[in-house]
């Protein structure tokens, strides 16, 4: 018996040294061992592999920003902690007359490609991130497309179809890129000004930037940078905990440690729902006002969003110039919600319908109980809702077809955020008649919103609050639910502090390697 | 063709029985079942599991249902709470327990129509295929291969992503993902056997092919294909739960086994309680299963291997007969 | 047997080209990624112009016969998502989905081997039973729980292997032994009855009567003769290893068709989806040919027909 256990022990052997010979081939990747890479590296983990590279789409990061402040800048940024605009590769600007602006560029600066970065460089990018063809997913932040003129080497003359006060903050969408990319595609490559150079992106694997000696600014700690992608929430947060990667980001509340490792941070986001209100029940202001009622959002948000949720009124964070002070929604009150629910039927709304949620997977991590504890709220007092989880792809279709009549009536879960915290990044897109993922149809909202879109400052930050209060008490399309925060977890010894924006930009020159 | 497969078949699953045998090979098999303890227990906890899940949730699906967030992931083996949350509460507070008995309904309702159906169709291309021979044949093997070279999990997913998950459509899917299996194994059966002495006979008096095919062929075929049919229960439960941790099962309140295990795998190491529960229940029933199956085959072919059949009892059989 | 072969090739492509076709037609049916492309707020305009440039919004027939003249030279499009030709895109992640299941493959033919012949030698005794239900029951664990669990105890409580990523030798502990898991469990059940079967078949029962009593040849006529059914099924479960290395490449982000894939299906990169499943066919094609090839060698009586 044991010279036949040997042939089979012998063939095992064989796969023990094909096993060997494949660990040590050039394909596995040696280097990134548990001490998170060299000395020098700094690794962080993340859900996905970015859908788009080019620095025009950079708004999509999703949570998590990779390119912003470390391949690619823009001309101006935002003081995460007084939220004012502040220089990047812009010195300074000024306002023209109501609608053209002049910016003063930063001298000396280089892409890393070699090309200077001058005002023809920042004109060309302006134009490139305006071009319909290219169609730049930052574009949805930047509703009246713009032109600039290089005046010289270092002066930009930047004009606006209409009056937009915000432009500085605005004009921060628009990543600077090598003149050298390509106008009429999008780049899988991208060459900016930032302190690291973009390396490779290994597809489904991990994505790489080395540090650039020709950077304009300080020096930053890491030598390298590399982002791991880790779909699986409780694996992304393992790689922080056993500290092959430096900074997972972000991770689910079950997976948070008690120590100071774990950070929460805010991206200025709110989870809602937005309400159809063009069918039967959800046309009756009634029936949308009973949700409002009907949701326990104190405990459902406590209960399952722990730290990650704040229960609120509004549809923007406390950050935002919109947000209205002081304001109180309906609170909950289900006997209430039955009552005008009863109302409305008995004006013969057809409230017993059946109404969509629609969400997608990965709206916020544990979105789907949120969701069903929302439905057995709304069950009790007498609606029928049942929930549709779809993949991004599917939601997004469905989050624009606002008034598609072939459709049966939904409402949308949403999770919203504004890291540059001006409302004219959130209420036109959800309030106005011509918003693109818009419900609401209403003549006086649209009017407030539009003044506000003109105005400057305190007079901007009165119009919208007008505006926010006006849609919350008068139309009831926008159920907000809470406002959300974002954990990440640090590997032992690094040490890092998020802001507001670190879900668009996590600059590796913030981060702080404890070796 | 894929040959190899053939003889696979041909290796694996049990010759056809002879039809004359029929009923004393039931009558066989209940009593070798009697005296094997390890796929009498095996039985015996399917067809408990089948009975609860069948009768239970007539009685407990609004129980089952109703969420209360003051025993969200309250934790298992306490009975302060009652009976109903003796497996704990899951992450909405919903007892675990009932909520595993609808499930397993749920699980077994796709399982047994999905591998009813792909049994069903497979093993009747099969058999035309099969006893039809020629071009159709040809045709349809490669039909099987086209479904075969299509990793199923792949599959599966593009088209729950156009169809968007339901049970009805995870059934659909399973089933056609398996399909190929019965072609394969209804096809060798019916090759082989309309060679047969009787088949031709059965031909040389006029019968038309279907006649021959339901009268004659079928029979024959159909232990075989029950057999593959048993250990496919398995696989199925086990590819419906690896399709909702792909994100693309069933859609909540709707609740199988699967969705269980993939959305407590989240709360791993906070409350191993809500995975590990539903995951134990797949693994029993695919067990249990996996087991008759074995025992089945073994049964049917005495001569090849008689797993988990006692000493004892084979010795019994073999003196009796 | 080279007739049967090339017979047999053809076939193949023939059912590999129907497989590409039902995925092209598949896939169109997502419906057109424009706005998982386009900024939040694109006008139809540039819905219509995304369409335009991707040949998005031709009818379905034209599509598909442009589709069907790249390919004939082997071109699968560009990939939408990731910048560069689709087929560069799989076969550069190919080769280590191929090595993973080389490896994974190669360890659970061996344990199984080893098990199954453990278990056929002391049949009905209790190792038999052991083994037995131990291969049972590892062919009816979900796999991706398996995964998860691996991590959690191996990776971050005992700290023995990394959680997830291909790194050293230790990296690939916890996948292989996920996508060993199905294959183990029934290849042991294959080469037990393989074995009990030839060792009672006959001319092993005579090898020994002639006084072959030497126990090592017995078994190695055994081993042989059962060979056939066991190459047969590893085959059959290689193919199934690609939906492992779905699983895999989920939890563990280990490198490969599998991410690549599901990746995506969720960009609606039908370029890439294409492509893969040629690739993936084509990989399945070769093997079975393979498959056929061993058994040829293995049993004489297959090269006579």
């Amino acid at each position: 018996m044991l010279s036949t256990r040997r042939r089979p022990l012998a063939v095992a052997a064989g796969g023990i040294a094909v096993l060997l010979a494949a660990a040590c081939s050039p394909g596995g990747d040696a280097q990134a061992g548990r001490t998170g890479g060299s000395a020098q590296t700094l690794t962080i983990a993340i859900p996905t592999d970015p859908t788009s590279l080019d620095p025009c789409d950079s708004q999509a990061a999703d949570g998590v920003g990779t390119l912003r402040r470390n391949v690619t800048e823009s001309l101006t940024d935002v003081d995460p902690g007084t939220g004012k605009v502040v220089p990047l590769l812009a010195l300074s600007w000024r306002q023209e007359n109501p609608t053209t602006w002049t910016f003063k560029l930063r001298p000396g600066v280089k892409f890393q490609d070699g090309t200077a970065f001058d005002a023809k460089a920042a004109a060309f990018n302006i134009k490139r991130t305006m071009q319909p063809d290219l169609g730049c997913l930052n574009l949805g932040n930047i509703p009246d497309p713009f032109t600039a003129t290089a005046v010289d080497t270092t002066t930009l003359r930047v004009v606006t179809k209409g009056p937009d006060p915000i432009l500085p903050l605005r004009i921060g969408w628009v990543d600077m890129v090598s003149p050298k990319t390509s106008m009429t595609a999008k780049t899988s490559h991208p060459v900016g000004t930032g302190p690291y150079t973009f390396v490779r992106r290994t597809p489904g694997t991990d994505m790489r930037f080395k540090r650039f000696d020709g950077y304009w600014g300080s020096k930053p700690q890491a030598r390298e940078v590399r982002y791991v992608f880790r779909s699986e929430a409780s694996v992304r947060a393992a790689t922080a905990k056993t500290g092959e990667a430096d900074i997972a980001v972000p991770i689910a509340l079950q997976d948070a440690t008690e120590d100071e490792r774990t950070r929460s941070y805010t991206q200025s986001r709110v989870f809602f729902l937005r309400l159809d209100t063009d069918k039967p029940p959800l046309n009756d202001l009634r029936v949308r006002q009973a949700i409002g009622y009907a949701i326990d959002k104190k405990n459902i948000v406590t209960a399952l969003m722990g730290r990650t949720g704040k229960p609120t009124d509004q549809m923007v964070a406390p950050t935002v110039n919109g947000y209205v002070t002081g304001y109180k929604g309906p609170a909950h009150d289900p006997a209430k919600a039955k009552a005008l629910i009863g109302q409305a039927k008995s004006a013969g709304v057809d409230t017993g319908r059946r109404i969509e949620l629609i969400s997608r997977n990965t709206l916020f991590p544990g979105s789907s109980d949120v969701l069903q504890a929302i439905i057995q709220n709304l069950k009790d007092v007498g609606l029928d809702i049942k929930l549709t989880e779809l993949d991004d792809n599917a939601y997004k279709d469905k989050i624009h077809a606002t008034n598609s009549s072939g459709q049966p009536v939904s409402m949308m879960a949403v999770s919203h955020d504004n890291a540059f915290a001006d409302a004219s990044f959130s209420f036109p897109k959800y309030l106005s008649s011509s918003g693109t993922v818009s419900t609401i149809r209403d003549a006086r909202l649209d009017s407030l919103l539009r003044q506000a879109d003109v105005a400057a400052g305190g007079k901007r930050a009165q119009l919208y609050q007008r505006a926010a209060r006006w849609a919350y008490e008068r139309n009831g399309a926008i159920v907000p639910i809470a406002e959300q925060f974002s954990l990440l977890l640090l590997s032992k010894g690094v040490d890092y502090k998020p802001n507001g924006l670190t879900g668009i930009e996590l600059p590796a020159a913030q981060v702080k390697l404890g070796r | 063709m894929n040959m190899a497969q053939e003889l696979v078949a041909g290796a694996t699953t049990a010759p056809p029985v002879d039809p004359g045998r029929r009923g004393s090979g039931r009558r066989r098999r209940t009593r070798l079942l009697l005296r094997s303890p390890l796929p009498l227990t095996a039985a015996i906890v399917l067809v408990a599991i089948m009975l609860v899940s069948l009768i239970a949730p007539a009685f407990i699906a609004d129980a089952a249902q109703r969420q209360d967030l003051t025993q969200r992931l309250s934790p298992p083996f306490q009975l302060s709470d009652g009976f109903a949350f003796v497996l704990g509460g899951d992450t909405l507070g919903r007892p675990m327990l009932l909520q595993l008995v609808v499930a397993t309904k749920t699980s077994l309702l796709i399982a047994a129509l999905s591998v009813g159906l792909s049994a069903l169709v497979g093993s009747a291309i099969g058999l035309i295929s099969g006893y039809t021979g020629g071009w159709v044949d040809a045709l349809i093997m490669r039909l099987s291969d086209i479904i075969h070279t299509l990793p199923s999990l792949l599959l599966a997913l593009v088209i729950l992503y156009v169809l968007s998950p339901s049970i009805t459509n995870l059934i659909v899917v399973l089933a056609l993902t398996r399909l190929p299996i019965y072609m394969r194994v209804a096809r060798a059966q019916a090759l082989e056997i309309r060679e047969r002495v009787f088949v031709e006979a059965s031909k040389a008096l006029g019968s038309r092919p279907w006649r021959i095919m339901l009268r004659d062929i079928r029979p024959m075929v159909a232990p075989t294909v029950l057999t593959v049919a048993m250990l496919e229960v398995a696989n199925v439960i086990l590819q419906a739960a690896g399709l909702s941790f792909l994100g693309v099962g069933l859609q909540r309140p709707d609740v199988d086994l699967g969705i269980m295990v993939a959305s407590g795998r989240e709360y791993l190491s906070e409350a191993w309680f809500v995975t590990f529960f539903p995951g134990l229940l797949v693994v029993v029933i695919a067990l249990a299963a996996n087991i008759l199956s074995n025992w089945l085959r073994a049964v049917d072919d005495p001569g090849q291997s008689a797993l988990f059949v006692s000493r004892k009892s084979l010795r019994d059989e073999e003196v009796s007969r | 047997m080279l007739i049967f072969l090339s017979r047999r090739l053809v076939s193949s492509v023939i059912a590999l080209v129907g497989v590409v076709v039902v995925v092209f037609f598949l896939g169109r049916l997502t419906g057109s990624p424009a706005h998982l492309y386009l900024p939040q707020g694109a006008s139809q305009e540039m819905a219509d112009n995304f369409n335009r440039t991707h040949g998005f919004n031709d009818p379905l027939w034209q599509q598909f016969i442009r589709f069907v003249g790249d390919v004939a030279h082997l071109d699968f499009g560009t990939s939408i998502w990731q910048q560069r030709p689709a087929l560069t895109a799989v076969t550069s992640v190919f080769p280590q989905t191929l090595l993973l299941a080389v490896v994974a493959m190669t360890l659970s033919i061996a344990v199984a081997a080893v098990l199954g012949c453990l278990a056929a030698a002391r049949r009905f005794g209790p190792v038999d039973k052991l083994i037995t239900f131990g291969s049972l029951a590892c062919a009816s664990i979900p796999d991706f729980w398996f995964a998860l669990v691996g991590v959690l105890f191996l990776a971050v409580h005992l700290g023995v292997v990394p959680t997830s990523g291909q790194s050293d030798l230790s990296s690939w502990i916890l996948p292989v032994a996920t996508l060993m898991l199905a294959p183990v469990g029934v290849l042991t059940q294959v080469v037990r009855g393989a074995m009990i079967e030839a060792l009672g078949s006959g001319y092993v029962q005579s090898a020994r009567a002639r006084g072959l009593a030497h126990r090592r040849l017995v078994y190695r006529h055994a081993l042989r003769n059962a060979a056939l059914p066991i190459i047969s099924v590893a085959g059959d479960r290689a193919a199934g290893l690609v939906n492992g290395a779905v699983i895999v490449g989920t939890v563990f982000a280990w490198p490969g068709i599998g991410t690549v894939m599901v990746d995506a299906v969720l960009n609606r990169d039908f370029a890439v989806i294409q492509a893969g499943v040629f690739v993936i066919g084509l990989g399945i094609v070769l093997l079975n040919v393979l498959v056929d090839l061993t058994y040829a060698v293995a049993d004489p009586r297959v090269r006579v027909s």
